[in-house]
């Protein structure tokens, strides 16, 4: 157990050293988790400031505000959430994953349908392609509001990240015209943010 | 009360016994009798039937006579049978009044009297509608008149079942509307806690807008008029909603666009009424925001607001365009509104009103 747990380390720091060498903000990250190679949480925490290349490969976590609708699905309101993900994992992934688990707070409501699953959330040229399975269209419960506040959770809690500036969604990996009939999602969505509760 | 007999005969005996119930049970009952009378109970003593006109509309009148007045009654239509009226009368007896009489009338078709106890008595009226509504039917009493011997009576009158009169609304005489109705054929829509269908609401309020608007002189193209997908079952979602937005392009000089749906969410207690607009141009806004006026007034749901959205087929279509969301088929109580007739209409005058009003007709 713990050879495994040195092996993991080793692997991790190896693989920091290696991506420090491709990122240009790489050399303080190495030294920060070289410092604090005991941890591995403390280690990967620091990769998550960096860009999305690294956060793919090392494991970390981040606050980041996620957006519930209010139970009359008026307005969409924000929840902080310490969102994690793995070594090799995505932490935009991981934002959308903590999305689907629904909110903590009082007066907010679950969106998403429960059998939805996130597959994989790819960032590029400011637009992240994120892929449901079809749970996500299927038990959908549809309704303009349904729609409006499904995407609007999505898209405000995804542009937390500055890198995002865009979203579109995806049913296992292909694009898709509509969830429900109301929507145009055929092309990435901006932010929407006056559906957020000031 | 078998115990109490039994403790009795051990004692004194069946014979003794029997007549000492007997005996108890008369005591009991006798002053029961008489103050019954003394506290107001009813009996019949008059049933007559007559054919009247009631607001414009001809009326089977159905007069029941009692001796005494004050009565306390309710009127439901019965739940199993639409077609039949019935009056509940507390402390009332049917008296020497047949218990099953055959009316030949236009509206009725016989009146029967049950007794639910000894102090409840139900009228129970065979109508020839279909299904009740509200308007069809009158019921009230009228005092005794001595000069032509008449009793105090209770009086139904049903109303010939009405040929549907039409509503109008001004302003749209001359102009070209297309209204789409939401979802349809192989796909429902959202459905609600009791199985009602977004599609099963929608067509008929889009009807009903089509009827009212047509009858005020305005020319209709409707994206379906029957349970039908406008491009074909299974189509993809944009295929599905263009062919809505075609049906403007192919009509001509259509100069709004007007889509009906039913909202749904997540959490049952979501509720309310909102119209959407996507901003081509300031009469979209225009547009939806008249609507909103409209069904706020005549719905009296929650007013959640008039909204922007980049809904397909208000983005897509060349003129003002408004998607309005009626209520929460997801919500019980909503959507127990939603498959009303009566609310159906209401909403769908609401809507033609606020047509109307787009073309420049004065507010009603």
């Amino acid at each position: 157990m713990k050879k495994l747990r040195f092996m993991l380390l080793a692997a991790l720091a190896v693989l920091l050293v290696f991506c420090a060498g491709c990122d240009p903000q790489g050399e303080k990250q190495a030294a920060t988790s070289s410092s604090a190679s005991t941890s591995a949480v403390t280690a990967s925490s620091s990769a998550s400031s960096s860009a999305s290349s690294v956060a793919k490969q090392a494991g970390g976590s981040q606050t980041l505000t996620l957006y519930f609708p209010d139970d009359n699905g008026m307005q969409l309101l924000g929840e902080q959430r310490k969102i994690r993900w793995q070594a090799g994992g995505n932490k935009y992934q991981a934002a959308v994953e903590a999305l689907l688990q629904g909110p903590q707070g009082k007066g907010a409501i679950a969106i998403f349908p429960k059998k939805a699953k996130v597959q994989s959330v790819k960032v590029a040229d400011g637009v992240a392609k994120v892929s449901f399975n079809r749970a996500l269209k299927e038990d959908f419960v549809g309704g303009s509001t349904g729609e409006e506040m499904l995407v609007g959770s999505l898209v405000d809690t995804l542009a937390g990240f500055k890198e995002i500036k865009k979203v579109q969604l995806l049913i296992e990996g292909q694009p898709i015209e509509s969830l429900d009939g109301h929507m145009d999602l055929s092309t990435p969505i901006g932010p929407m943010r006056d559906l957020i509760r000031k | 009360m078998d115990r109490a007999f039994e403790f009795l005969r051990r004692y004194i005996g069946r014979g003794g016994a029997l007549a000492l119930v007997l005996l108890v049970g008369l005591t009991l009952c006798g002053p029961t009798a008489g103050e019954a009378r003394s506290r107001g109970m009813h009996e019949l003593n008059y049933f007559q039937t007559s054919e009247v006109e009631v607001d414009g509309r001809a009326a089977t009148r159905v007069e029941i006579g009692l001796d005494r007045d004050n009565l306390s009654y309710t009127v439901a239509v019965a739940k199993e049978q639409p077609d039949t009226l019935q009056i509940t009368m507390q402390k009332t007896r049917r008296g020497d009044v047949q218990a099953d009489i055959p009316v030949r009338r236009q509206e009725v078709h016989g009146v029967q009297f049950t007794a639910l106890d000894n102090r409840t008595l139900v009228v129970s009226i065979q109508t020839t509608h279909k299904a009740l509504q509200a308007d069809d039917y009158r019921v009230r009493v009228l005092p005794r008149e001595r000069r032509k011997r008449l009793p105090y009576r209770l009086v139904i009158e049903v109303l010939h079942p009405a040929a549907p009169t039409v509503q109008t609304v001004d302003g749209v005489a001359g102009h070209t509307v297309v209204l789409d109705a939401g979802h349809g054929g192989s796909d429902v829509g959202a459905i609600g806690p009791h199985r009602v269908t977004e599609a099963s609401v929608t067509l008929p309020v889009t009807q009903a807008v089509r009827d009212i608007l047509t009858a005020s002189g305005a020319e209709v193209a409707m994206t379906r008029d029957t349970d039908v997908d406008v491009y074909g079952p299974g189509a993809s979602d944009r295929d599905e909603l263009q062919a809505r937005v075609d049906v403007g392009v192919r009509t001509p000089g259509a100069e709004v666009f007007v889509s009906i749906h039913c909202n749904a969410f997540s959490n049952p207690g979501a509720h309310g009424m909102e119209t959407y607009y996507y901003p081509k141009t300031d009469a979209d806004y225009r547009l939806a925001q008249l609507l909103n006026e409209e069904l706020a007034q005549a719905g009296g749901r929650f007013n959640r607001g008039v909204k922007e959205a980049r809904f397909y087929v208000m983005r897509h279509s060349a003129m003002p365009a408004s998607l309005v969301e009626l209520a929460f088929i997801t919500n019980p109580a909503e959507e127990r509104l939603l498959a009303d007739h009566d609310y159906q209409q209401k909403v769908a005058a609401a809507i033609a009103r606020g047509i109307g009003r787009f073309f420049g007709g004065a507010a009603k």
